[in-house]
């Protein structure tokens, strides 16, 4: 009976000890922080938090993690981190649920908002008007080229004004089949597939932004066409899906002589890292008369939780993260910030390329972000590419062509038009109800008209 | 007659003892297997409040959804080379090691721990082996004048690839066989000896039947495995990047995986737990048809057949 009672008592007093832990330090301020960063980012956000914590009298919480299945389920528990990252195509659905604070309660009469270049603003701006997404980054694509290669095959380097017809020009010259076995040692170019839809849109193709259907505009077909024949008819570029599959990075294409030019993001601190020859940039080609529309990304960012008991002094720290941090600073969102001067301060083999009017040509030629996760909606991505991504497989392996993948528009917007029908019972805010409904009703139109 | 409240009593310290377990089953077992059968009648985005919406999610998932059927096919054909396929062989590795040599504890050992290797590493282990260009398999496949071919990049290739990877861990049903094999009493063999019997017969009417309720485990085990087959087609086929696992065209986009794409990337709760009820009386189904063929063929020693 002793040992019942001692029993009893042991749990008693954890059971106690467990109830007095779960109180929370309600006299300061903690925000908790979502952080999408790679392992040096983070290590530098740690060391700079003091700054702001100090400033604010606040304390910040890291939870360093990526990808959205987390956050719905911190979500779905109460847990929501204060600030967390998301990409577009989730954005709008939990704003439509109200979870996310529309960042104009807390920045309106804020002078920084005119520090930010306004279409930063805008593409953090969903249907209603609200801005729920703080785009906090930006680069752009370019072409990478081996400067020795081109100077061996006795070409003059793009020109920043160069088109479709010189890249190809130059890539054949730059392609070379020694053996004569059908199969180069050097291939001209390489661009990733993922690359394709920044062709497109220097194709002249335009796309509305979060769109609820799907379309593939002749400007796109011509755009996918061209970007087939590199490998098909001109073979200037190795298979795509097999060179993807492998894992071959740009870098080692270019590092190891396999290819002259590849496409990649700019500026990139790992590929600056990464190659380890004498190496220039120049902007994707123009292709066709079109003027140039060059790649931005703006993909995701930061956004504040609607039930964040602080949303003032989170949005002070999103302020201080792209202004004072180490983190993401320079930032090239900001109108006043020398974002090419400072880049190659960090990184002085910047100076020696045209990073900067590669750069700049972005900034003036701003043509967006058209990759899959801007470009359809919260309601309608999966639904378009669950049937789009295998289509996409046999595109560029060679199995179907560009007119087949056109073919599948109306397979996959029935797949939407499906979709977009159950939300009709959902509890989304109406404003986002209404506007998918006049979506709806005017591609019907649109389709009685064509009939 | 001790009544209700003494036998409570007297039975709450085994009560007690055993709540830790129960408690962690009512909690993190039965009630989240109940709670997806009510979700599986409703449309729910882990976020919102679940709708009720009846058979809806059924009726979609048998009769509208294409993927469905694509995923269905892609889990029977790995079911139904995967299984006979690593029952063979863990059974053949089996034999082998069951031999009385110099250092047979090594080889066991050996051939045993892919299978307690973790998937993920395995997986990625195994992409570089299919590596079309610089894999070991197609390398070995050149020096015999076999060009292979593009394995996970291929429509064809990409479950036979799977399916070839699945055999680095038949080393758990090895081990149960080879625990079956060592069971057989010697007598039988001797007494066959003495029968004039040869090798092959003693193998097929002792060997089989004394080890028919390992097979029959084996069976069972792999069949539900290969059903809910999951990490690799995750890890490994991927065409770019998140949201494309199960490339090329849907090719290894087995169910498991389908159910994970559904719950986790498009967040539709009930849908995928709709899914997941249907995988459930499917495996139920063939695991009750395995049951009534054993009676068949296992042989159990304290009662003769099953």
């Amino acid at each position: 009976m002793k040992k019942t009672m001692l029993f009893a008592a042991v749990l008693v007093v954890l059971a106690t000890l467990t109830m007095l832990g779960c109180g929370s330090d309600n006299d300061s301020i903690t925000l908790t922080f979502n952080v999408p960063a790679n392992a040096n980012q983070i290590r530098l956000l740690r060391e700079d938090l003091s700054q702001f914590e100090e400033r604010f009298g606040a304390r910040v919480k890291l939870f360093p993690f990526t990808g959205q299945e987390k956050l719905y389920a911190m979500m779905a528990a109460g847990q929501a981190p204060d600030i967390f990252y998301t990409n577009t195509v989730v954005r709008d659905q939990l704003a439509a649920e109200g979870r996310l604070l529309d960042l104009y309660s807390v920045a309106e009469g804020d002078s920084f908002i005119h520090r930010i270049r306004p279409e930063f603003v805008q593409r953090g701006t969903s249907i209603d008007g609200g801005w729920y997404q703080f785009c906090d980054w930006t680069f752009t694509y370019a072409v990478y080229y081996n400067k020795i290669l081109f100077e061996r095959a006795g070409l003059a380097e793009p020109a920043l004004d160069w088109n479709w017809s010189d890249l190809v020009r130059s890539a054949k010259a730059l392609t070379v089949d020694a053996d004569s076995d059908g199969s180069p040692e050097q291939y001209g170019i390489f661009i990733a597939k993922h690359f394709a839809a920044a062709l497109e849109q220097m194709n002249g193709a335009r796309f509305q932004r979060n769109a609820l259907f799907f379309s593939l505009s002749d400007e796109s077909r011509q755009a996918l066409q061209a970007y087939l024949d590199l490998m098909n008819r001109h073979h200037v570029m190795p298979d795509v899906s097999l060179t993807q599959a492998q894992g071959m990075q740009m870098t080692q294409l270019l590092n190891s002589g396999r290819t002259a030019m590849a496409v990649e993001a700019l500026p990139n601190p790992d590929v600056i890292a990464g190659l380890k020859i004498d190496w220039d940039v120049a902007p994707l080609p123009r292709m066709g008369d079109n003027p140039p529309a060059y790649f931005r990304s703006a993909s995701g960012g930061l956004s504040i939780s609607a039930g964040c008991p602080h949303p003032d002094i989170a949005w002070e720290f999103l302020k201080w993260l792209i202004t004072e941090s180490r983190y993401n600073t320079p930032n090239p969102i900001l109108r006043d910030v020398d974002f090419v001067g400072d880049w190659e301060k960090t990184y002085p083999v910047l100076a020696q390329t045209r990073f900067g009017e590669v750069w700049r040509l972005s900034e003036q030629y701003d043509g967006g972000d058209p990759r899959d996760f801007v470009r359809y909606s919260s309601w309608s991505s999966a639904a378009i590419l669950e049937i789009l991504a295998p289509k996409m497989d046999l595109l560029f392996s060679g199995k179907i062509d560009v007119d087949q993948l056109a073919a599948a528009e109306a397979d996959i917007n029935r797949n939407v038009e499906r979709e977009l029908l159950k939300l009709q019972q959902s509890a989304l805010d109406s404003v986002f109800l209404q506007q998918i409904k006049s979506e709806i009703n005017a591609r019907r139109g649109e389709e009685n008209a064509d009939r | 007659m001790p009544n209700r409240q003494s036998r409570l009593l007297r039975d709450w310290q085994g009560y007690l003892y055993i709540s830790p377990w129960f408690i962690g089953f009512i909690v993190f077992a039965l009630g989240p297997i109940l709670l997806s059968v009510f979700m599986s009648f409703t449309r729910w985005s882990l976020l919102s409040t679940p709708q009720w919406i009846g058979l809806d999610n059924y009726s979609e998932i048998l009769l509208h959804d294409p993927l469905v059927g694509k995923s269905l096919w892609n889990t029977a054909y790995y079911v139904l080379f995967s299984v006979p396929l690593g029952i063979v062989l863990s059974l053949a590795l089996a034999l082998l090691l069951n031999q009385k040599l110099r250092g047979m504890s090594i080889f066991r050992t050996l051939f045993f721990l892919p299978s307690v290797t973790n998937l993920v590493a395995v997986s990625i282990l195994w992409m570089w082996v299919f590596n079309p260009e610089f894999g070991l398999l197609n390398r070995v496949l050149a020096l015999v004048g076999v060009a292979g071919p593009l394995w996970l990049q291929s429509e064809t290739w990409s479950k036979p690839a799977l399916i070839l990877m699945s055999l680095w861990g038949v080393g758990g049903g090895m081990i149960i066989m080879l625990a079956a094999l060592q069971g057989i009493p010697a007598e039988l063999y001797e007494a066959a000896d003495l029968d004039g019997a040869r090798k092959w017969r003693k193998f097929l009417h002792i060997t089989v039947p004394m080890i028919s309720p390992a097979l029959f485990f084996n069976l069972i085990m792999n069949m539900i495995g290969s059903f809910q087959v999951f990490t690799q087609a995750f890890v490994m086929t991927a065409s770019s990047g998140q949201g494309s696992e199960g490339a090329p065209n849907n090719s290894t986009l087995f169910f498991v995986l389908y159910l994970y794409k559904k719950a986790f990337q498009q967040f539709k709760m009930g849908y995928a737990s709709a899914l997941a009820w249907i995988l459930f009386l499917i495996i139920l189904i063939f695991t009750l048809i395995q049951f009534r063929l054993s009676r068949k063929w296992v042989y159990y020693e304290a009662g003769g057949r099953s």
